[in-house]
C-alpha cells in the first residue's frame, strides 16, 4: 500500500481537474460531493498506509517512494517522490482528515455562493498542494506544495475578489509569503552546495559527518529555513498577512488559516529536527521568537472586537507556541500541539461561521450577544473549542499546551514565563469572545433573524468537537502511562544520536503535576476575570480603557506595525522605484541617447 | 609594363568610337524628329549605342593589356570593368531620362547626345595610361555635365547648378592641371608607366615639387569624387540637376575619378603611398562623418541622396586607403553595387517626381508605401541596401570594404566607418518612415506617380541586382578580383 | 535540401506567394500564411525526433559554399542550445499568425509577409554556424520587426519606437561586424585558412588583450539585445508601441538572440576574457533584475509593465549564463524557453483587452474576472508562471539558475532572489488592479470572454508553462550535454583566471563539502 502513497495527492487532483474544466455542466451537489469525496479517498488512503505503517517495527517506519526524475541537470537530481514516515502520516491524516470536514461544512455555508465551483476547485488545490507540501521527499518538492498552498491561500483570501479588502489581503499573504520563501529558498540553495543533494533522507543521513555542530553553516541554513517558517507559520515579523486573511471565506480561515496551511512552518522545523539539534543558536531563536509571537498576537487577541480576527490572533499566537515547542527541543510536544490545535481551531472558526451564517455576515462581537439560546449547537460546540484552545483539562489544549510549557520551564524560566502569560490571556480573550457573543443581553439588530445553521454545518462542529476533546488523549504525557505519538514519532527525532537534550530529561513527575494544576488554576481565575469585566461589570471596561488610553490605542491599533511597515518599506520602494524610472531611465540613458541624436542633429544642422 | 608604343591600334577605343557614333546618330536624327513623341526614338539611338560599346569593351575582357595611340590608352581587364560599369549607369540613365525629359520638356537631342559624350569621357578616363589623356577624358566628360546640369531649363536653380558646376569644375581642372605639370616636372614624363618606374627606381620619394604634385592631383580628383573638405559643391550641383544626370553623375562621376584615381594612385604613384594613404584616411573621415551628418537634416530628397553620395564615396576611399587585392577590389564591387542601388533610388525619385521640381520633399513620400507598394518596397529596398542591411548588396559592399581595413589594420577606420553608418541609418529610415508609417498630411494633394515602361525596366533591373549581388557576390567580386590584376 | 534549410526557406517561399496573391482576398492571404507557419512548425518538429539526446555537438549539419572566395558558407545545423529556440520560434510563429487574425485587418499582406520574413530570419540566426551567415540573419530580422512596429504600432509613438529599435540593435551589431572581420582576419593569419565558420574558429587560441576586445564587442550586440541594463530602454518603446504580434515575437523569439549570442559565441570564442568579465556581466545582470522588478511595480501601462518585467528575467538568464557552471547554463537556456511562453502569453493577453478595449492603462480596467472568467484563468497561470511559482515553467530555470550563481558567488543569489519577491509584487499587484474588484467602468462591463480562437492559442501556452514545470527531463536532456561542450571550453582555457572559490564545475564531493563551504565564507 505504501507504494500507492501516490493516491493521496492524485485524489485532490482529479477533484481539481474534474470541477475546474467540467464543473461548469454540474450541479452544485455534484461539485460539492466530488470536492469532499476526493478528500475523502485521500484521507482513506492515508488512514491504510498509516496503518501498514504503524504495523512495522519503529525501524522501518521511513520508506520512500519515488515517481520519476523532475530536475536532472549536472549535480542537481531532484526526484519527485515521497517521503513516508510517521511525521509525514501525522501530517497527512491532520490534513485530509480536516479538510474533509470542513469540505462538509463547506458544502452547506458556501451554498448559495455565485463561485460554488471555483471554490471547490480551489479548496481540492489546496489540499493537493498541502499534501504535497507534507509528503515531499525533498526540499524542493517541499517548496512546490509550500508555494503552492501559498498560491491557493491568496486565491481563497481573495476569493471576493470584487472587493477590495479580500484582493488587497490576498496579495498581501502572498508577497509576504514570499518574502519568507526567499529565506526558504536561499536555504535549499546553501544545503545544495554543502551536500550536493536536496533529499531529506540523504541531507538529514549525511548532516552529522558534514556539519559541525553549532557551525555556521548549519546555523544559517536553519536561520534561513526559519525564516521561511516565519513566513508561512506567521511568526514575528512576517504575521502581518494572517490577521488579514481573514478576509476569505471561513471556512477557508479554518482550513487554511488555523489548521493546516500556517502549521507548516511548524511541520518543516520538525522535519528539519537533525539540523535544528546541531544549531542551539537557530534553536534559541526558533524558540524566543516563538515565545514572542505567542505573546505579543495574544495581547492583540484581547482587544479585538471581530470574532474572526481574535481567532486569527489567537492563531498566531498558537503557532508561536509550536515554534517555542520545537525551540526548546521538544518538536514531538510541537506536532502534538499542532494537531490538537487543528482539532480546535478548525472547530472555533467553523463555529464563528456558523455564527456569521446565522447572523447575516455580522462579525463584529459588540452587535451580538445571548447567541447561546438561539444557537445551542453552535454555542456548545465553539465552548468546547474555547475550553480546549484555554487549555482546560481535560480538553485536547490542555495536554499539547502544557507539554510545551514544561519543556520551556526546564530550558529557560523567562520562556516558561511568557509561554504562561501568553496563555492566560489565550483563556481571556477566549472566554472574552464567548461572554460577548453568547452571553448577557442581546445587542442584535432589529432586522437580522437570528437562526442555528443546517446539518451539513452542524455535523462537522460536533465531529471536530469529539476530536478536540479526544484528540489530546494520544498524547497523555508520561504520567497518565506514556505518549502514543511521541513513541511513534521520537525516532525521527533522535536521528543520528542528536535526540533533542529537553526530551531526554526525566520527567520530575511531581513538579510536572503541580505546575499543570497551577496553570489550570489560574487559566480558571481568568475565565472568572473575563466573566466579572464582560458579564457583570460591563462599565468596569470603559473606565479602564481611559486609563490607560495610550496603551489601549496602541494594542488596540495591533501596535501600528502594518502602519510601519508601511511608512519603512512600501513606501520607500515605490518611491525609489518612480524615481529610478523617471530620473534614471527616462533622464539618464535615454537622456544619453537623445543627448546624442540631438548632438548629430545638430552638428547636421550646422554643416548644413 | 613593357609597352608596345608603335602603333595607333583604333579597335582600343572602339567603346568610345561606337559611342561618339551613336551621339553623332542622335544629333542628325533629331534634326529630323518633329514630334514629341518621336523622342523615344532618339533615346534608343543611344540605347544601342551603349550596347553596342558594352560589346565591343566585352570583347577586350580578359585579353592581355592592349595598347593604343602610342601607349597613351589601354584596353585591358580594369578598363572594362569601368566601361562596363560606366555603360550600366549610362544605360540606365538613357531608360529612365526618356519620360522624364518629355514631361520636362527638355531639349532631347542635346541632352541624351551630351550623356552619350560624358560617357565617352568616362570610357577614355578609364583606358588612359597618361595623364594628358586622362585630363582630356576629365574634361570631354566635365564639359558635357556642365552643360547637362543646367538642362532643366525652367529652373533657375538648374541654372544655378549649371554654373556653380562650371565654375568649380574649372577650378579643379586648374589644381589638376597644375599637378600633372610639377609631377612631369619631378618624373619627367605624364606616362603613368614612366612615373612609376622612375620612381620605384629614383630616391626622390622626399623631393617637394613631387610631393606637392601628388598633393594637388589629390585635390583635383577629390573635387571630382567630392570627398570632403572639397565637396561642398555637390548638393547644390545634385540638387539643381535634372533628376537622372544627378543619379548619373552620383554614381558615373564618381566612379571614373575613382578609376583614375586608382590607376594613378594605386598604379603608379604606389611608391608614395605612405604619404597619400594618410591624406586618404582624413579625407576618407572627414567625407564620411560629414557626408552622413550633413544628410540627417535634408528634407530634399535628391539633397539627401547627394549628401549620402558624399558618404558613400567617404567608404569607399576605405578601401583605396586599404589597398592590395581586398581593398581595390573592394573599391571596384562597390562602385558596382552603388551604381545599381543608387541609380534604383533615383529612378523611384523620378518617378515620384512632377514637372517643376515638385515632389521632391521628403513629405511627399508619405503613404507612398500603402497607395503604391511596389514601388515603396522598391524604395525600401534601395534605403535599406544604401544603410548597409543584408541581405542586400550595399551590405556586401561594405562588409567587403570593411574587410579590406581590417585586413590592412585600420580597425580605428573601420569603427568611425560602422558608427557612420549607424547614422546614415537614421535618414535611410526615415524615407521608409515617410512612405510606410505616416499619411500624407490632410489637404495634400496626393502625390501622383508618374509611370513610364522604361523608367518600370530601370527599376526592375536595380532590384534584381541589388538584391541579387547581395545574396550571390561571388561571381561579382570575382570580376572586380580579375580587374585589378595588374596592380598586383 | 535538408530539414534545416527547408525551415528557412520554407516562411521565405509562403511570402513570396502571399506577395504574388490578391490584396483583396486578405482571408486567403491569412490562409496561405498560416498554413506555411503549420508546415514549418510541423517539420520543425522533426528536428526533435532526429536530435540525438546526449550528444552536444552540432547535428543535421548542412553546408555548401556561398562565396568561396572570402571562406564564406552557408553553414547550418543545431545543437541543444539552439534545437528548442527554433522550435520555440517555429511554434511562436504560428501563434502570431493566429493571433493577428483579429487584431490586424489593414495592409494584411505586406503584415503576412512581414511575419515569415521573421521567421526565417529567427531560424536562420539560430541555426547558422557560419558567422557571416548569422550576421546576415541578425540584421535581416531588423528589417520586419521594424516595419511591424512602425507599421501597424500603435499610432503615436510607434514611429519613434521603431527607429529606436533599429538604431539601438544596429549599433551593438555593427561593432560586432568589425570583431567578426577581426576575429577571421586573425584565424586567417594564424592558420592560413580564411573562413568564417564557426567550428573552426572555436579551435583558436586568441591572445588576452585580443579577446578582451572582441568580448566587448560582441558582448554589446548581445547586451543591447537581451536587453540588460542599462542597454534596454529601447524594449519597453518597442513593447509598448509594438502591435501584439509584434511584442510576442519580440519578447518570446527576439530577446533570446542576445543570450544566445553568449552562448554560443562568447563564451566559447573568447573563454579567457568571458572569465576575466564575469564580475562586471553578472553584476550588471543583478542591477537589470533588481532595476527592471521596480520600475515595472510603478507602471501605469501594462505593456510597460510586461516589458520591464522581461528586463528584469532576462537578467536571470544571462546571471545564469556567467555563473558558468552546468546548472547557472542549463538554467539560463530553461528560462528563455520559458520567457518565451511565460511572457508571451502576456503579450498575447494584453493583446486580448487591448483589442476589447484599445487601451493599455491599468487604471482604465478593473473586475474583469467578472465579465471574463475563461480570461481571467488563463491570466492567472501566465501570471504565475511568470513570477515563478513552483510547478510551473518558470521555477525549473529561475531555481537552477539561482543554484548556480550561489554556487558561483553566494552574493549573487541572495540579491537575484529578491527578484523574485519583487516580481510576485508588481504581477500580482498589477493582476488585482486589472481583474479584481468592482467593474467600475462601464466600457468593461459588456467585455466579452474569450472566443475559442483566443482560448486555443493560450491553451498552447500554458500547456507549455504547465509541461516545462512538471517535466523539464526532455529539455534538460538535450541542453546540457551541449551546454557542457561550451562550459569545458571555457574551463579549460579560462580556468587559470578564476578566483578559486568560483570553480565549482565539478564540485566536491558530500564528504568534501564543509571545507567547500568554509572557503566560501572565509572569502
Amino acid at each position: 500500500m505504501i507504494d500507492k502513497i501516490w493516491l493521496v495527492v492524485l485524489f485532490p487532483l482529479l477533484g481539481v481537474v474534474i470541477n475546474g474544466l467540467a464543473g461548469i455542466k454540474l450541479p452544485r451537489k455534484v461539485i460539492g460531493a466530488i470536492g469532499s469525496l476526493a478528500i475523502l479517498g485521500s484521507f482513506i488512503t492515508a488512514c491504510l498506509i498509516f496503518v501498514e505503517v504503524a504495523g512495522h517495527g519503529s525501524a522501518e517506519r521511513v520508506s520512500e517512494v519515488v515517481l520519476f526524475t523532475w530536475i536532472g541537470c549536472g549535480s542537481l537530481q531532484v526526484n519527485a517522490g515521497f517521503l513516508v514516515d510517521p511525521l509525514s502520516l501525522v501530517m497527512m491524516l491532520t490534513v485530509s482528515g480536516v479538510s474533509f470536514i470542513i469540505h462538509v461544512y463547506s458544502t452547506g455555508y458556501m451554498a448559495e455562493d455565485e463561485g460554488f465551483r471555483r471554490y471547490f476547485t480551489y479548496l481540492n488545490l489546496f489540499v493537493f498542494f498541502m499534501l504535497i507540501l507534507v509528503s515531499a521527499n525533498s526540499f524542493l518538492l517541499m517548496f512546490v506544495g509550500w508555494e503552492g498552498v501559498g498560491l491557493c491561500s491568496y486565491l481563497l483570501i481573495g476569493f471576493w475578489y470584487q472587493r477590495q479588502a479580500p484582493a488587497d489581503a490576498g496579495k498581501k499573504a502572498f508577497v509576504v509569503n514570499r518574502v519568507g520563501d526567499y529565506g526558504f529558498l536561499l536555504a535549499m540553495l546553501l544545503i545544495f552546495v554543502t551536500f550536493n543533494t536536496l533529499d531529506f533522507n540523504k541531507v538529514f543521513a549525511a548532516a552529522p559527518q558534514v556539519l559541525e555542530k553549532g557551525g555556521l553553516a548549519v546555523t544559517l541554513m536553519t536561520l534561513l529555513l526559519f525564516v521561511g517558517a516565519c513566513g508561512k507559520s506567521a511568526q514575528i515579523p512576517l504575521y502581518v498577512w494572517l490577521p488579514d486573511a481573514m478576509e476569505g471565506p471561513t471556512p477557508v480561515s479554518a482550513l487554511i488559516h488555523a489548521a493546516t496551511m500556517v502549521t507548516a512552518g511548524v511541520y518543516m522545523v520538525a522535519r528539519c529536527a537533525t539540523l535544528y539539534s546541531m544549531a542551539p543558536i537557530s534553536m534559541e531563536v526558533v524558540a524566543i521568537i516563538g515565545c514572542l509571537t505567542a505573546l505579543f498576537a495574544a495581547s492583540i487577541g484581547l482587544l479585538q472586537n471581530d470574532i474572526k480576527r481574535v481567532l486569527a490572533y489567537s492563531t498566531i499566537s498558537q503557532l508561536g507556541y509550536m515554534f517555542l515547542a520545537c525551540g526548546v527541543g521538544v518538536f514531538t510536544a510541537g506536532i502534538f500541539h499542532l494537531v490538537t490545535h487543528a482539532f480546535f481551531k478548525a472547530l472555533l472558526f467553523l463555529g464563528a461561521g456558523s455564527v456569521m451564517h446565522g447572523m447575516s455576515g455580522e462579525l463584529d462581537m459588540r452587535k451580538m450577544g445571548g447567541l447561546k439560546t438561539k444557537m445551542p449547537w453552535t454555542y456548545g460546540t465553539f465552548l468546547i473549542g474555547t475550553l480546549a484552545l484555554a487549555g482546560i483539562f481535560p480538553f485536547a489544549g490542555f495536554f499539547s499546551k502544557d507539554e510545551i510549557l514544561w519543556a520551556a520551564l526546564q530550558k529557560s524560566p523567562a520562556l516558561w514565563l511568557g509561554g504562561a502569560v501568553g496563555a492566560f490571556m489565550t483563556a481571556f480573550y477566549m472566554f472574552r469572545a464567548v461572554f460577548m457573543t453568547f452571553h448577557g443581553e442581546s445587542r442584535i439588530e432589529s432586522h437580522v433573524h437570528v437562526h442555528e445553521s443546517p446539518g451539513s454545518m452542524i455535523l462537522p462542529l460536533c465531529v471536530l468537537a469529539v476530536l478536540s476533546v479526544a484528540g489530546g488523549w494520544i498524547g497523555l504525557p508520561l504520567i497518565a502511562g506514556g505518549n502514543q505519538l511521541k513513541e511513534f514519532l521520537q525516532p525521527l527525532f533522535s536521528v543520528a544520536g542528536h535526540a533533542a537534550p529537553a526530551e531526554q530529561a526525566a520527567h520530575e513527575v511531581g513538579l510536572e503535576i503541580t505546575m499543570m494544576l497551577v496553570s489550570l488554576g489560574i487559566a480558571l481565575s481568568v475565565i472568572g476575570l473575563a466573566w466579572f469585566m464582560y458579564i457583570k461589570k460591563p462599565l468596569l471596561l470603559e473606565k479602564l480603557s481611559a486609563r490607560f488610553s495610550s496603551l489601549y490605542r496602541l494594542v488596540y491599533n495591533k501596535y501600528f506595525v502594518d502602519e510601519a511597515y508601511d511608512a519603512l518599506i512600501i513606501q520607500p520602494i515605490k518611491n525609489s522605484s518612480l524615481w529610478l524610472w523617471r530620473l534614471f531611465d527616462e533622464k539618464v540613458i535615454d537622456g544619453a541617447v537623445h543627448g546624442t541624436a540631438a548632438l548629430v542633429l545638430g552638428a547636421s544642422g550646422a554643416l548644413r | 609594363m613593357g609597352i608596345e608604343t608603335g602603333t595607333v591600334m583604333l579597335s582600343i577605343i572602339g567603346p568610345e568610337v561606337v559611342l561618339v557614333l551613336a551621339a553623332l546618330g542622335i544629333m542628325m536624327t533629331d534634326l529630323f524628329v518633329k514630334s514629341d513623341s518621336e523622342q523615344p526614338f532618339l533615346m534608343w539611338i543611344g540605347f544601342v549605342g551603349m550596347l553596342g560599346a558594352l560589346a565591343v569593351s566585352a570583347s577586350f575582357w580578359g585579353k592581355e593589356a592592349a595598347y593604343g595611340f602610342y601607349g597613351m590608352v589601354v584596353a585591358d581587364n580594369f578598363s572594362a570593368f569601368f566601361t562596363t560599369l560606366f555603360l550600366i549607369a549610362g544605360g540606365l540613365t538613357l531608360l529612365m531620362s526618356s519620360g522624364y525629359v518629355r514631361a520636362q520638356g527638355i531639349a532631347a537631342g542635346e541632352y541624351y547626345t551630351l550623356t552619350l559624350f560624358a560617357t565617352t569621357g568616362m570610357v577614355l578616363m578609364a583606358q588612359s595610361t597618361d595623364l594628358i589623356m586622362l585630363f582630356l577624358g576629365l574634361e570631354v566628360l566635365s564639359v558635357s555635365l556642365y552643360v547637362l546640369a543646367g538642362m532643366a531649363q525652367d529652373s533657375t536653380r538648374s541654372a544655378e547648378s549649371s554654373l556653380k558646376y562650371f565654375m568649380l569644375g574649372a577650378f579643379s581642372t586648374g589644381f589638376l592641371l597644375y599637378g600633372i605639370a610639377l609631377l612631369y616636372g619631378a618624373c619627367g614624363s605624364t606616362r603613368l608607366a614612366d612615373i612609376g618606374s622612375v620612381l620605384a627606381q629614383k630616391q626622390i620619394l622626399r623631393e617637394p615639387m613631387l610631393l606637392a604634385g601628388m598633393g594637388l592631383l589629390l585635390t583635383g580628383f577629390g573635387f571630382k569624387i567630392a570627398m570632403a573638405p572639397f565637396h561642398r559643391w555637390a548638393p547644390d550641383v545634385y540638387e539643381g540637376a535634372p533628376t537622372p544626370i544627378t543619379g548619373f553623375m552620383s554614381v558615373g562621376v564618381k566612379a571614373a575619378a575613382f578609376a583614375a584615381l586608382l590607376r594613378v594612385f594605386a598604379g603608379s604613384l604606389a611608391a608614395l603611398s605612405p604619404h597619400w594613404k594618410e591624406l586618404l584616411w582624413i579625407g576618407s573621415v572627414l567625407t564620411m562623418t560629414i557626408g552622413n551628418v550633413a544628410a540627417l537634416r535634408q528634407t530634399n530628397i535628391k539633397r539627401m541622396l547627394a549628401y549620402s553620395s558624399i558618404a558613400h564615396a567617404g567608404y569607399i576611399l576605405i578601401g583605396v586607403v586599404a589597398g592590395g587585392s581586398a581593398g581595390t577590389g573592394a573599391v571596384l564591387y562597390y562602385l558596382l553595387v552603388y551604381t545599381l542601388m543608387n541609380i534604383g533610388a533615383f529612378a523611384v525619385v523620378i518617378t515620384i517626381e512632377q514637372k517643376g521640381e515638385k515632389n521632391l520633399n521628403l513629405s511627399a513620400y508619405a503613404g507612398i508605401g500603402s497607395r503604391h507598394l511596389a514601388l515603396g518596397a522598391a524604395m525600401a529596398v534601395f534605403m535599406f541596401s544604401l544603410a548597409g542591411i543584408p541581405p542586400f548588396s550595399g551590405f556586401m559592399g561594405k562588409f567587403y570594404i570593411f574587410s579590406a581595413a581590417v585586413k590592412e589594420g585600420y580597425i580605428g577606420l573601420t569603427i568611425i566607418a560602422v558608427l557612420n553608418s549607424l547614422v546614415s541609418v537614421y535618414y535611410y529610415l526615415r524615407v521608409t518612415v515617410m512612405m510606410f508609417m505616416q499619411e500624407p498630411e490632410s489637404g495634400a494633394e496626393e502625390a501622383a506617380v508618374f509611370f513610364h515602361p522604361a523608367l518600370a525596366g530601370v527599376l526592375l533591373i536595380a532590384i534584381f541586382f541589388t538584391v541579387q549581388m547581395g545574396l550571390f557576390p561571388s561571381s561579382y567580386l570575382q570580376f572586380a578580383q580579375d580587374s585589378i590584376k595588374m596592380f598586383l | 535540401m535538408g530539414l534545416i534549410s527547408l525551415l528557412i526557406f520554407l516562411p521565405l517561399a509562403g511570402a513570396v506567394l502571399i506577395a504574388l496573391g490578391p490584396r483583396e482576398k486578405p482571408g486567403l492571404l491569412r490562409g496561405i500564411a498560416l498554413t506555411t507557419s503549420v508546415a514549418t512548425f510541423l517539420l520543425s518538429l522533426g528536428l526533435f525526433t532526429r536530435f540525438v539526446a546526449g550528444e552536444g555537438g552540432f547535428q543535421l549539419v548542412e553546408m555548401r559554399p556561398w562565396v568561396p572566395g572570402l571562406g564564406i558558407t552557408y553553414r547550418v545545423g543545431i545543437d541543444g542550445i539552439s534545437l528548442f529556440l527554433v522550435l520555440l520560434s517555429t511554434l511562436l510563429s504560428v501563434v502570431a499568425m493566429a493571433a493577428s487574425w483579429s487584431d490586424i485587418k489593414v495592409r494584411v499582406k505586406e503584415f503576412m509577409i512581414c511575419l515569415l520574413f521573421l521567421e526565417t530570419g529567427m531560424i536562420g540566426v539560430f541555426v547558422a554556424l557560419d558567422l557571416f551567415l548569422f550576421y546576415v540573419f541578425w540584421e535581416v530580422m531588423l528589417i520586419p520587426m521594424y516595419l511591424l512596429i512602425g507599421i501597424w504600432g500603435n499610432p503615436g509613438r510607434r514611429i519613434y519606437a521603431a527607429v529606436k529599435f533599429f538604431l539601438f540593435t544596429m549599433f551593438g551589431s555593427l561593432l560586432m561586424l568589425v570583431a567578426i572581420l577581426v576575429m577571421y582576419f586573425y584565424h586567417g593569419k594564424t592558420t592560413g585558412i580564411y573562413t568564417f565558420d564557426l567550428m573552426s574558429w572555436y579551435n583558436l587560441k586568441l591572445p588576452l588583450s585580443m579577446q578582451v576586445w572582441l568580448f566587448l564587442a560582441f558582448g554589446l550586440a548581445f547586451a543591447i539585445k537581451v536587453p540588460m541594463f542599462p542597454f534596454h530602454t529601447w524594449l519597453p518603446d518597442a513593447h509598448t508601441e509594438a502591435p501584439t504580434v509584434g511584442s510576442v515575437l519580440l519578447a518570446a523569439v527576439l530577446l533570446k538572440m542576445g543570450t544566445y549570442g553568449f552562448l554560443r559565441f562568447n563564451l566559447p570564442l573568447f573563454p579567457e576574457a568571458t572569465v576575466m568579465f564575469v564580475p562586471l556581466l553578472a553584476g550588471l545582470s543583478l542591477v537589470g533584475i533588481i532595476y527592471g522588478a521596480l520600475v515595472a511595480m510603478v507602471q501605469v501601462d501594462v505593456k510597460r509593465l510586461v516589458a520591464f518585467s522581461s528586463v528584469s528575467h532576462m537578467g536571470f538568464v544571462v546571471l545564469g549564463i556567467f555563473a558558468l557552471n552546468v546548472e547557472g547554463m542549463t538554467g539560463a537556456m530553461l528560462q528563455m524557453l520559458n520567457h518565451g511562453f511565460s511572457t508571451g502569453a502576456l503579450f498575447l493577453i494584453v493583446g486580448m483587452i487591448y483589442e476589447r478595449r484599445h487601451t493599455r492603462m491599468i487604471a482604465d480596467f478593473g473586475g474583469l474576472s467578472t465579465v471574463m472568467p475563461v480570461f481571467a484563468t488563463f491570466f492567472l497561470i501566465v501570471a504565475l508562471s511568470s513570477i515563478g511559482l513552483p510547478g510551473l515553467n518558470g521555477f525549473v530555470g529561475e531555481f537552477l539558475v539561482l543554484l548556480g550563481a550561489f554556487q558561483a558567488e553566494p552574493l549573487w543569489a541572495v540579491v537575484a532572489g529578491l527578484g523574485l519577491i519583487l516580481a510576485a509584487v508588481y504581477m500580482l499587484w498589477m493582476f488585482q488592479r486589472v481583474m479584481f474588484g468592482e467593474v467600475d467602468k462601464e466600457e468593461n462591463r459588456g467585455l466579452k470572454d474569450l472566443n475559442l480562437r483566443e482560448a486555443a492559442l493560450l491553451l498552447v501556452m500554458v500547456f507549455f508553462i504547465i509541461q516545462f514545470g512538471v517535466y523539464p527531463k526532455p529539455y534538460i536532456d538535450r541542453i546540457e550535454p551541449s551546454l557542457k561542450l561550451v562550459l569545458k571550453r571555457v574551463e579549460e582555457r579560462g580556468a587559470p583566471l578564476r578566483p578559486a572559490a568560483a570553480t565549482a564545475a565539478e564540485k566536491p564531493a558530500a564528504a568534501t563539502a564543509p571545507q567547500h563551504f568554509t572557503t566560501q565564507h572565509h572569502n
